[in-house]
């Protein structure tokens, strides 16, 4: 009796894993920004940090060329620099712990060989590299403050039942995170992608703005909020947070 | 441990899904040629001097070898014992450089890096490249032949407000003021300087406290809320530390003290409203800079015209020791004339002991 529930709970953390993406046989640098977030949020990191990270990885790539580095190496080191930015140090030893175990599923922390200080001086060595590349840039634009903001404003203007009934925020966030999996969260203002989560999310759940409907153009509402977004380029921007799930092979 | 400082630059491959193989030689070649398009090499300045040493590192004067010929200050990156990759504190300090623009604060240049070779064990060092300043307040307050008018007095101050005022207003806190690190160039523009200490403050929300370390400040120049709580004036309650000191430091009231020192009244009401005990009652920046001192005769003037009168740098850490009875015993008087076989160096010279 007691093995059987022993094998169900196997069986189950057995589909849990299996779940997972597996780096090793990934190609090239198609899960690297799955590493980053699945790392970031073992490390503990915030959201925003781990959205840094992402940032500086699709930087320092955008200079170099994919096929000179070890991608989870520079993830390691971009999720090292980004915690360090932003007042949110991640340990060194605890980066390259976590690496190591997502890499190798169900591999123990490293013992303190050969293995680990090859990791630790190679990310410790990225992170210098990345630092380098990026100029000593390291403000990422901070385009969770402002959805942060959008939607404070938001709420008020909403009134409280039907804010409740939708998770807007929850969404909103969600779309500005997976946003940084895609390489043109570089190309947008912080406010822009803000609005255009938010947008999105509205879209979705099927909520309008309360009065939007009474404006000349219905899409005015966030003009209180970022005065140069164009229509079109919402969308735009919209359409590229949506592009992140067509993403190939399917993030889990 | 010996396996952190092998020439690992850039990154061996750790899983193999890098393409290219290189041999150890090909490798140090790789590294010694590496450029790095956005981080120049130190090398594009010469040093010229040691101005600066303390526990963040040193500071060199250096000179730009292009065309332009320019004076820049070089902080070296220290990365000595560093376990846990590019300090912290450094990338505080580039990010709060960043950030701070403003006439009276030291303008960053940018970062800039040495070549890795063997001779480094593959290690490149880092420097902060900054606009050069001619000398710091320290330097100046320490040579007896530097006499500051009331109005230019009132103009250093003013600056140092200023500058205290942008940075508050950006929500950084220097954390290490003092007078070796405020700055003043030839032409009398005070910078603040050293932001290695420094770092963010929120605003503490109704009901919460911020909690941040009151291990800052050179011990000297630390407020008394900084003092309580430290192991310097041990007591075993607080009332014991204040006794410690007020024995040491003096009346925690104003008192008449002062006076003899500083003449003008209004400069007098002015630094007892900087010292008041209770940090809630302290003047801040900006009501500092509307106190009367400033805005009354002698108004706040210029200092280039005085500064024209020296032609030697002047930096508290160029400045010859002081020894008890020796306080006005000062070797160097400079001059135009003192050394005249560095026409090149502008017309500033640097002191060697």
């Amino acid at each position: 009796m007691m093995k059987d529930v022993i094998d169900v709970m196997a069986l189950q953390n057995n589909r849990r894993e299996r779940r997972l993406p597996d780096y090793r046989s990934a190609p090239g640098h198609s899960l690297a920004t799955n590493f980053i977030f699945e790392c970031g949020i073992k490390l503990g990191l915030q959201p925003a940090s781990v959205a840094t990270a992402a940032i500086f990885y699709h930087k320092f790539f955008k200079e170099a060329d994919k096929n000179d580095y070890d991608c989870y190496v520079i993830c390691t080191a971009c999720l090292c620099a980004a915690g360090k930015s932003r007042d949110e140090p991640v340990r060194l030893r605890d980066a390259v712990n976590v690496a190591q175990n997502s890499i190798n599923r169900g591999a123990g922390p490293l013992e303190l060989g050969e293995e680990y200080w090859s990791w630790r001086g190679a990310v410790a060595q990225a992170e210098l590299l990345v630092l380098r590349l990026l100029g000593f840039n390291l403000d990422a634009p901070s385009s969770h403050r402002y959805l942060l903001h959008y939607l404070r404003s938001l709420q008020e203007w909403f009134p409280a039942a039907q804010w409740r009934s939708a998770p807007i925020a929850r969404t909103a966030m969600a779309f500005l995170q997976d946003f940084h999996h895609s390489p043109f969260v570089l190309d947008y203002r912080a406010p822009h992608i803000a609005v255009a989560s938010l947008t999105l999310a509205l879209h979705v759940l099927g909520v309008s703005v309360p009065l939007a409907s009474t404006l000349d153009d219905d899409a005015a509402w966030y003009s209180v909020f970022t005065k140069d977004l164009q229509k079109e380029k919402n969308w735009e921007i919209m359409e590229k947070i949506m592009q992140v799930y067509g993403r190939e092979p399917e993030p889990i | 441990m010996q396996n952190v400082s092998a020439p690992r630059e850039p990154t061996q491959p750790v899983l193999s899904t890098s393409s290219t193989i290189l041999s150890m030689r090909e490798k140090e070649k790789y590294i010694e040629d590496f450029d790095f398009p956005f981080c120049d090499e130190s090398s594009k300045y010469e040093k010229v001097a040691k101005i600066g040493q303390g526990t963040f590192g040193e500071v060199f004067k250096a000179r730009a070898r292009n065309t332009s010929k320019k004076f820049v200050a070089m902080k070296k990156v220290l990365m000595d014992n560093e376990k846990e990759g590019f300090p912290i504190t450094a990338l505080r300090e580039i990010k709060i450089l960043q950030l701070l623009k403003h006439e009276n604060v030291v303008n960053l240049i940018e970062i800039c890096r040495t070549k890795a070779t063997l001779h480094n064990k593959y290690r490149s060092t880092f420097y902060l490249v900054f606009d050069f300043c001619e000398h710091d307040l320290a330097g100046l307050l320490s040579n007896v032949n530097v006499k500051f008018s009331l109005g230019e007095i009132k103009k250093v101050m003013q600056q140092l407000l200023n500058g205290l005022y942008y940075i508050h207003s950006n929500k950084i806190l220097h954390r290490d003021m003092k007078a070796a690190n405020v700055l003043i160039t030839k032409n009398g523009i005070l910078k603040l300087a050293d932001f290695g200490l420094a770092r963010a403050f929120s605003v503490a929300k109704s009901g919460t406290v911020n909690k941040y370390t009151n291990r800052v400040v050179t011990l000297w120049y630390r407020p008394p809320e900084l003092l309580l709580g430290t192991t310097v004036f041990q007591g075993p309650t607080e009332q014991q530390q204040l006794i410690l000191i007020s024995q040491l430091c003096g009346s925690c009231t104003p008192d008449e003290r002062l006076k003899p020192y500083v003449k003008d009244p209004y400069g007098c009401d002015l630094l007892d409203k900087l010292l008041q005990l209770d940090p809630a009652k302290r003047n801040d920046a900006d009501t500092a800079l509307n106190h009367d001192f400033f805005w009354t005769d002698p108004m706040p003037c210029e200092l280039a015209n005085m500064l024209a009168q020296h032609t030697q740098s002047m930096f508290e850490y160029l400045a010859p020791p002081r020894r008890p009875g020796h306080l006005r015993h000062h070797h160097h008087v400079p001059g135009p004339q003192a050394k005249p076989s560095q026409p090149q160096d502008s017309t500033y010279q640097d002191r060697v002991f």
